[in-house]
């Protein structure tokens, strides 16, 4: 936002630097394709030659006085094997709202990550100690690292409500993934085995934790 | 991560490979594929005087039917049993085991007796072949023996075999269009201590070859944090079956035709 | 000290040769004998595929594989798959329309692992994809991209293999 708005200054100054110059009217010029030109002439002046003749600089402090709020929604379907207790994510769907977006394969890709470390999150990844406190997860050989094929592919579905907080309207979407995908899918392996009274299942939900819980409620229904 | 320094020697036959076992005993150590002795050696588990390298010897290294039995060569590796042709017509079972192994780039390196030899307990071939109720050859500049896979193993991680003597051969028997089923719930080593489920298992439809199996050693958890009270179930044998599943994991359960997963 | 072996390592095509330690591994080989650095080594312990190269056409870890087991054998790296940057090979090229990628750390590994597949399976499904990348790990893209773009270089190489 702080470039953005640097930026804006930076073609002011430039314009009023080239009016004197070409002794044309602030009003009169425009900035296109790296020169300042009058409007429906010819006649102009490269950036590069304003800035030689004196240095083309501003300074300036972005303050949006507010937080803006990405929010999003994200659904997950999974199946859990009641009899291991392995929990295998199906289908995932989310919503992101970032904003208007400048780069959309940068802004999926963003996502696409974050929703993959929440899954895993849910699912997998653990650090792990032994009593006497050495990590048993110091490898990806002991760390549970998802691949390709413990994931599905993911369904986006964009939105884009602006912030009036700042001129871009743009919010945020780093996070976005690992926010969602996280309770979504933690909440599907819960509810999928709830009706055998599970009511909370520790992450991740490893097949021993999903099995356990499973053990523990039937076994209290007896 | 860099192993300790050793010695390489790379024979150009069984029989020169089994002098230098015979030579330097428990000092050396067999390399085939790699895939389970290399880790170690980098991890500075194991540190070998002398490695004697196998892994291209071309008479270790064939599929083929002996009567009512298919041989295969130990230095065999996982890829060709996978899409060997001998298997999927008269022993399916086992290719889809080997498949099941690791991801590809293991499945190019490692081979079937490299990992019969390693004696790990959740690895695959293992299991198959003892599901297979197959058997393991042993040659050493003693002669050459035959041991029911059964008998091979004696505990996680060992085995009979001596110092001298090198896997040469795996023998499992054709079981052509029977019914099979193959089942394990973790495909990848890291999913985590705490997530490991404790049994590979095969099994075959059949009682013909052999019952569900697990691994070498006793069916137990692999980890601390693994269920302590949980019992391996009883088939009517007594045999410890393999936990069914309502509906397994799609990508490791594998059957044959008209056989669901779990065996029912 | 442990005596050294001699090694012929055809390495993207050009004949390179030298005396090794034997506990010199294939991805310390291409990186530091021969020079050439896309191959990455990442967790070193034959989990996450970042330095998967080709040896005789089939994809291996370099990380568990020692330089004299490749001894007499070709190995590919991402160097040697692309004729120039303008001209890439089909998987480049497809990992980069499809973006996928984004720190680029596995990708070496991820295109080879790739290549190999296409060359075993030249029509993949999904889950086949899915499935044969199981041994490449990355922390960025969730694989969504990386499989889209496995699938585009499978359809963009058609009946070829």
């Amino acid at each position: 936002m702080a470039v953005y708005k640097a930026a804006g200054e930076l073609a002011e100054l430039a314009k009023q630097r080239a009016a004197d110059l070409l002794e044309a009217s602030v009003d009169d010029l425009e900035v296109a394709d790296g020169r300042v030109g009058v409007r429906g002439t010819d006649t102009g002046v490269s950036l590069a030659d304003l800035a030689a003749r004196e240095q083309l600089k501003v300074e300036t402090v972005f303050d949006s006085g507010a937080a803006s709020f990405p929010f999003g929604a994200h659904v997950a379907v999974v199946e859990v094997d009641v009899e291991s207790g392995k929990a295998v994510v199906d289908r995932i769907v989310t919503v992101d709202d970032a904003g208007p977006v400048l780069n959309p394969l940068l802004a999926e890709g963003q996502r696409h990550g974050g929703i993959a470390q929440g899954i895993a999150q849910a699912l997998f990844e653990e650090v792990v100690y032994d009593e006497d406190g050495n990590p048993l997860t110091a490898t990806f050989a002991d760390y549970g690292f998802p691949s390709a094929a413990e994931l599905p592919s993911f369904t986006l579905v964009d939105m884009e409500t602006p912030t009036p907080l700042n001129p871009l309207g743009a919010k945020g979407i780093g996070e976005a993934g690992t926010i969602g995908a996280t309770p979504a899918v933690q909440s599907a392996v819960v509810d999928a085995v709830s009706h055998l009274g599970v009511r909370h299942i520790d992450m991740p939900a490893t097949p021993l934790r999903v099995w356990t819980a499973i053990q523990a409620a039937t076994e209290g229904a007896k | 991560m860099i192993p300790v320094g050793f010695e390489y020697a790379r024979p150009d036959s069984v029989d020169a490979a089994l002098a230098l076992l015979a030579e330097h005993g428990e000092d050396a150590v067999v390399l085939a594929g790699g895939h389970s002795l290399l880790p170690v050696m980098k991890l500075r588990l194991a540190a070998p005087e002398l490695v004697i390298d196998i892994g291209k010897l071309a008479e270790l290294q064939y599929v083929r039917v002996e009567g009512e039995e298919i041989a295969i060569g130990a230095g065999t590796r996982h890829r060709t049993l996978e899409a060997s042709e001998v298997l999927a017509a008269e022993c399916p079972l086992l290719a889809a085991v080997a498949h099941s192994v690791g991801d590809p780039q293991v499945r190019h390196r490692g081979t079937l007796g490299g990992s019969l030899a390693h004696a790990d307990p959740a690895s695959d071939l293992p299991a198959g072949v003892l599901a297979l109720g197959g058997t393991v050859v042993l040659r050493s500049p003693r002669g050459e023996r035959r041991v029911p896979v059964t008998e091979f193993y004696t505990g996680v991680f060992s085995t009979v075999k001596e110092p001298d003597e090198l896997v040469v051969e795996v023998r499992v028997p054709r079981t052509g269009t029977a019914g099979w089923a193959y089942e394990k719930f973790t495909r990848r080593a890291s999913t985590g201590p705490s997530s490991r489920w404790p049994w590979s298992t095969a099994g075959s439809g059949s009682s013909t070859w052999g019952r569900p199996r697990c691994g070498p050693g006793r069916p137990r958890p692999r980890s601390r944090a693994a269920p302590r009270s949980r019992r391996p179930r009883r088939s009517p044998t007594g045999t410890p079956s393999p936990p069914r599943t309502s509906r397994g994991p799609r990508s490791t359960v594998a059957t044959s035709p008209g056989c669901s997963p779990g065996g029912r | 000290m442990t005596s050294t072996v001699k090694v012929q390592i055809t390495v993207n095509g050009q004949p390179t040769s030298a005396d090794v330690e034997p506990r010199l591994l294939l991805a310390h080989y291409v990186r530091d004998v021969v020079g050439i650095k896309a191959t990455n080594i990442g967790c070193d312990t034959t989990s996450c595929g970042a330095c998967t190269v080709l040896l005789d056409g089939e994809s291996v870890k370099s990380c568990t594989v020692l330089a004299v087991q490749a001894d007499q054998q070709e190995v590919t790296t991402m160097e040697g798959l692309s004729p120039s940057p303008d001209e890439l090979h089909p998987v480049a090229a497809a990992f980069r329309q499809e973006h996928g990628l984004q720190c680029g750390f596995c990708t070496p590994g991820m295109v080879m692992a790739t290549v190999s597949l296409l060359a075993e399976n030249p029509h993949p499904t999904e889950r086949e994809v899915r499935e044969n990348l199981e041994g490449n790990l990355c922390r960025c893209t969730g694989y969504h991209n990386i499989v889209r773009a496995v699938l585009a270089a499978a359809e963009a190489q058609g009946g070829d293999s």
